[in-house]
């Protein structure tokens, strides 16, 4: 890693080259949060640096969590509080019968897991598009007010009387669009177009409104509030194998949109010039970037509930392992944030039984100071 | 309304100072006085049926004993509170997006939210106490949070970047605490948590009033005289740097002060949402874009509390709502349309 | 507790402090009432349905509105000092300005002004709810109904008791599915243990002891495999056990607990959060689920 670089070498452009020579990014790392003075001076001309993090270790992070992902599935699969070996959870899975240990397989540990692997893949990657959309680091998937418009939707779903909970999925993923559609267009009024700040405001501004309400719904109605709380925090225990398979194509589009604009976030990482210079196709690519944060995020907040943690850090947890090139944060945030989800809730059943602790908790609890870790030991690589 | 000013910021600077501070006077008394207003009004309105004689008679001092209790027991210290903590958050997230140069930046930023929720509820739900003891758990836990933050941020300089990263770290392991404590609570107890975790004024009395006042009381001084510096910090750090000498020190000063008002108002009062956020974003804009001063945002503050108070009220009588359930409501609109409204802030927001 | 002449204006909050009011036949002293879990018993049915009703717990002045000379509480929350929310203050400065005030001895705090959290639930036996009711009885006046009261409930658990001794006991789990996909489960120091112990059963869940309110996962459930499962339903002032069943179709069709014996024998019954708190409703509760756990023995 580089040293501490001096304050006017934070605002550059890096053209990385790798040391085998091969060229690795194209990107930038700019200065600051865009912020009230993005009108203040401030050089913008590129100029080239050495890459963040080379080929090479960019190929070993990635490796590395693939690996550890596999990892992940398999305790996953391996440890709850109904007592089996690993071998016996093995021939449930592949030839399942009628004992407890296959029920508990089947419907329980599987389901969790893939919810695990969806949700966590979709957070870190609908982060990560949010945070190359906005250059803002507290801009999680939560911003676009997908979260809070889930969760007012699902609470509104409780009080009036939907008590399945495959019919609050449904409420959930209305909402989160609805909440998105408003913000983004909100955002889009004026000069500019959907510029990052009034992104990030009218999003704030909408969840705090649409969290006020969800408040209040809950307040008036103290059994909405004993269900509310459950599905506040986040779960893999939620959804089953019907909801996932319906969910499923969502997922698929969002991925690729968000892998459609990686590069192009490159780009808008630069800066606000820069990202002027894509032209008409700059509308273009904040909408389908929104879109795909929408489906991401969305679907993950269906799948379980509101996490907010995951998607926020993953994305600068991959930045401060291999740097700032998105088409390379993209893929390794959709690795790590599985990886984080199953940890947690691998160590949620196992802490505190025979009660569990619910993975939305774990997260926050386990991720956070790993994250701390890497923010104090590693060089930030600024948005 | 903004285009006469833009002008004049390029043609004669001095006239324009002067024009601003006029117009930032005015907003700031505007404001304060719909606050007071606001105030009185809720002194004599309520669940306990009292008219407009009734109530002066009581505050002269006459009225019956219950009458006393209602007027200036309850709603009295309810109401103080209200308008030191609108301001008290309102600076302290003006004095915040400032410094972070990031309008998303408020007080649980740096922990302060989390950790005076964390304290409370661990006085609430593990200790089973409340009253002064509440307050100082939240106190507490909001300041070592705060400071934790800044100290495990404050690597070879106060990065503000690295101080938000850490912040969100810091945050999310406490509000997961914070969720636990929650689905492991009793039901009825969740109802009395959910209340405090929303923000609220209910059940004031001469210790909330007196926490939020001594906070102003101390702050408004420092910031009298470090005001300035906020001016010279907004051009960035390289520039702040060689205009005043050691940013880091005016930094740390400027932020434990904004920590230190906040973390008393959420003591007082529980984390009432979305103030310290967007009451600096209503003044700016209505200040045409330009950076604000710390009197008006507090005035918003305020009148939003106030405001928000007021409604929770009366909004679903006889049941009442904690504040904090009110100000998004009320304040996300305004923001909202000032946002709509202005085409400028591609630019300048 | 209080002194002076018997209470003429009593506000009760949470359902434990009104159904007893209604069961000492104060219900026409009733100034206001707040709070209920579930439907009252139907025999207080109509005396609740002419009383005022608050569904969430007034505020200082709301309470002061209704000019109460006594407040009845069955929970300690509602007199926690300032700055708790559910709060109406602490009971002496209700004293303050005229107000007695009394907290059902399940339920009574060591000290003035703490929280829920401050109270011990694994001494409550049905012993407390009948020293209340004497208590209280003598309070207001009204000690004839108090003894009736007593010797009704007295003997309706005897009787089960009677019809229940030396019969196999199942085990039995209070179950609440979660949004979240946990399961609520009521623990060895929750009343609802009690409740099942006196009718006969044991409880699934009876070595924890750490809260009354216990979330387990699908895979903990199966282990235990309690044979009878009864629903938490809450919280609502028209709710009966009829409204229950959305509960019971849930556990009866969660893939996950398909193998558990009480989901195979279909032995899943509807029962309230209200069944299992620590009141007069305690007699009825003992019934339910005595007539649900050895239907050949109790009618």
């Amino acid at each position: 890693m580089n040293k501490r670089s001096s304050p006017t070498e934070r605002i550059r452009v890096a053209v990385g080259v790798s040391s085998a020579g091969e060229r690795a990014s194209t990107t930038a790392d700019v200065a600051g949060i865009p912020s009230q003075r993005a009108a203040s001076p401030r050089p913008q001309a590129p100029r080239p640096r050495e890459g963040r993090a080379g080929w090479r270790s960019t190929v070993v992070w990635t490796a590395s969590a693939v690996a550890l992902l596999a990892v992940a599935c398999a305790l996953s699969l391996v440890v709850g509080s109904y007592p089996a070996s690993p071998a016996r959870v093995l021939s449930a899975v592949l030839s399942p019968g009628q004992a407890d240990v296959d029920t508990i397989v089947w419907h329980v540990r599987i389901p969790r897991t893939v919810s695990g692997l969806l949700a966590g893949s979709a957070l870190g990657v609908a982060g990560a598009v949010m945070q190359g959309l906005t250059r803002n680091p507290l801009a999680g998937p939560g911003i676009l007010g997908v979260n809070a418009g889930a969760s007012l939707a699902v609470v509104t779903a409780i009080a009036l009387g939907v008590t399945t909970a495959g019919g609050h999925l449904w409420f959930a993923f209305a909402g989160a669009g609805a909440a998105a559609l408003f913000v983004y267009v909100l955002g889009s009024l004026g000069r500019g177009g959907a510029t990052p700040v009034k992104l990030a405001l009218a999003g704030a501004a909408l969840t705090a409104m649409v969290g006020s309400m969800t408040t209040i719904v809950t307040l008036l109605d103290a059994a909405t509030l004993d269900e509310y709380r459950f599905w506040a925090v986040g779960s893999l225990t939620r959804a089953g194998a019907e909801v996932t398979a319906a969910v499923g194509p969502f997922l698929v589009t969002g991925f690729l949109l968000a892998l459609t604009v990686s590069g192009s976030l490159n780009t808008i990482a630069l800066g606000e010039d820069m990202a002027r210079s894509l032209g008409t196709r700059l509308v273009a690519i904040r909408v389908l970037a929104a879109v795909s944060v929408l489906l991401l995020a969305g679907t993950a907040t269906v799948i379980a509930g509101p996490i907010a943690f995951v998607g926020l850090a993953v994305p600068h947890i991959a930045r401060l392992l291999i740097g700032p090139d998105y088409r390379w944060i993209m893929p390794l945030s959709a690795l790590l944030g599985p990886i984080l989800l199953l940890l947690a809730d691998v160590a949620g059943r196992w802490l505190v039984q025979p009660e569990q602790l619910q993975v939305g908790i774990v997260t926050g609890l386990a991720g956070g100071p790993l994250f701390l870790y890497l923010v104090r030991r590693r060089k930030v690589a600024q948005l | 309304m903004t285009a006469k000013d833009t002008v004049a910021v390029r043609v004669a600077r001095g006239a324009v100072v002067f024009r601003l501070q006029r117009r930032s006077a005015l907003l700031t008394s505007m404001l304060w006085l719909c606050a007071l207003t606001l105030a009185v009004a809720a002194l004599g309105l309520g669940e306990f049926d009292l008219r407009l004689a009734d109530t002066l008679r009581v505050l002269g001092g006459g009225g019956t004993l219950i009458e006393y209790d209602v007027v200036v027991r309850d709603r009295l210290p309810r109401v103080v509170t209200g308008l030191g903590v609108g301001a008290a958050f309102a600076v302290s997230g003006a004095i915040l997006q400032r410094i972070a140069a990031n309008p998303l930046v408020s007080p649980d930023v740096i922990g302060v939210n989390a950790g005076a929720s964390f304290g409370a509820l661990l006085v609430m739900t593990v200790a089973g106490g409340a009253g002064a003891s509440l307050v100082l758990g939240a106190l507490a836990g909001a300041l070592l949070t705060s400071a934790a933050i800044v100290l495990i941020a404050l690597n070879r300089g106060l990065n503000g970047y690295r101080l938000v990263l850490v912040g969100i770290g810091i945050a999310a392991m406490l509000s997961s605490a914070i969720s636990y404590l929650l689905v492991r609570a009793d039901y009825h107890q969740v109802l009395s948590a959910a209340s405090w975790l929303t923000g609220s004024l209910a059940n004031r009395g001469t210790l909330h009033v007196t926490i939020v006042l001594v906070a102003l009381a101390v702050a408004v001084p420092v910031l009298l005289v470090l005001g300035r510096h906020l001016r010279i910090l907004e051009l960035g750090d390289d520039l702040a740097r060689t205009l005043s000498g050691g940013t880091t020190r005016v930094r740390l000063a400027l932020i434990t002060t904004a920590v230190v008002l906040a973390a008393m108002a959420t003591a007082a009062a529980g984390p009432i949402g979305f103030i310290a956020l967007v009451a600096p974003q209503i003044t700016r804009r209505l200040l045409a874009g330009r950076p604000v001063t710390l009197g008006p945002a507090a005035a918003a503050g305020a009148l939003l509390v106030t405001g928000a108070d007021l409604v929770a009220r009366l909004l679903f009588a006889p049941t009442e709502l904690p504040v904090g359930a009110v100000t998004g409501v009320l304040g996300a609109p305004v923001l909202l349309y000032l946002l709509a409204r202005a085409n400028r802030i591609g630019h300048t927001g | 507790m209080a002194t002076g002449d018997p209470p003429q204006r009593i506000y009760a909050a949470y359902q434990p402090a009104i159904e007893l009011a209604h069961a000492l036949g104060v219900s026409d002293r009733l100034a206001g009432t707040a709070f209920l879990d579930a439907k009252v018993l139907p025999e207080y049915a109509d005396r609740q349905a002419d009383v005022d009703y608050l569904p969430s717990l007034p505020s200082r002045e709301a309470l002061l509105q209704a000019n109460p000379d006594f407040v009845l509480s069955g929970f300690n929350g509602f007199f926690a000092e300032q700055g708790a929310d559910s709060s109406v203050g602490t009971r002496a400065s209700l004293r303050e300005v005229g107000v007695q005030s009394w907290i059902l001895s399940p339920l009574c705090p060591s000290e003035d002004g703490l929280t829920d959290q401050s109270i011990d639930p694994a001494t409550v036996k049905v012993e407390n709810i009948y020293r209340d009711l004497r208590d209280l009885g003598a309070l207001f006046g009204v000690e004839d109904n108090a003894e009736a009261v007593i010797s009704d409930m007295r003997e309706r658990i005897a009787t089960v008791e009677k019809q229940v001794a030396g019969v196999d006991r199942p085990s039995v789990a209070i179950v609440s599915p979660n949004e979240d996909g946990t399961y609520g489960v009521a623990s060895g120091i929750d009343f609802g243990s009690h409740i099942i112990e006196r009718a006969g059963g044991t409880n699934a869940f009876a070595d924890l002891s750490k809260k009354r309110n216990i979330d387990v996962g699908a895979e903990e459930l199966v282990k235990r495999d309690p044979d009878v499962i009864l629903t938490d339903a809450c919280c609502d002032a028209s709710m009966t056990e009829q409204d229950a069943r959305p509960e019971v179709d849930a556990i009866l069709h969660d893939p996950a607990l398909s193998g558990l014996t009480a989901v195979e024998n279909k032995a899943v019954h509807p029962f309230l959060f209200a069944d299992r708190s620590a009141g007069v409703r305690a007699a009825h509760s003992v019934e339910l689920v005595a007539s649900v756990l050895h239907p050949d023995r109790v009618g």
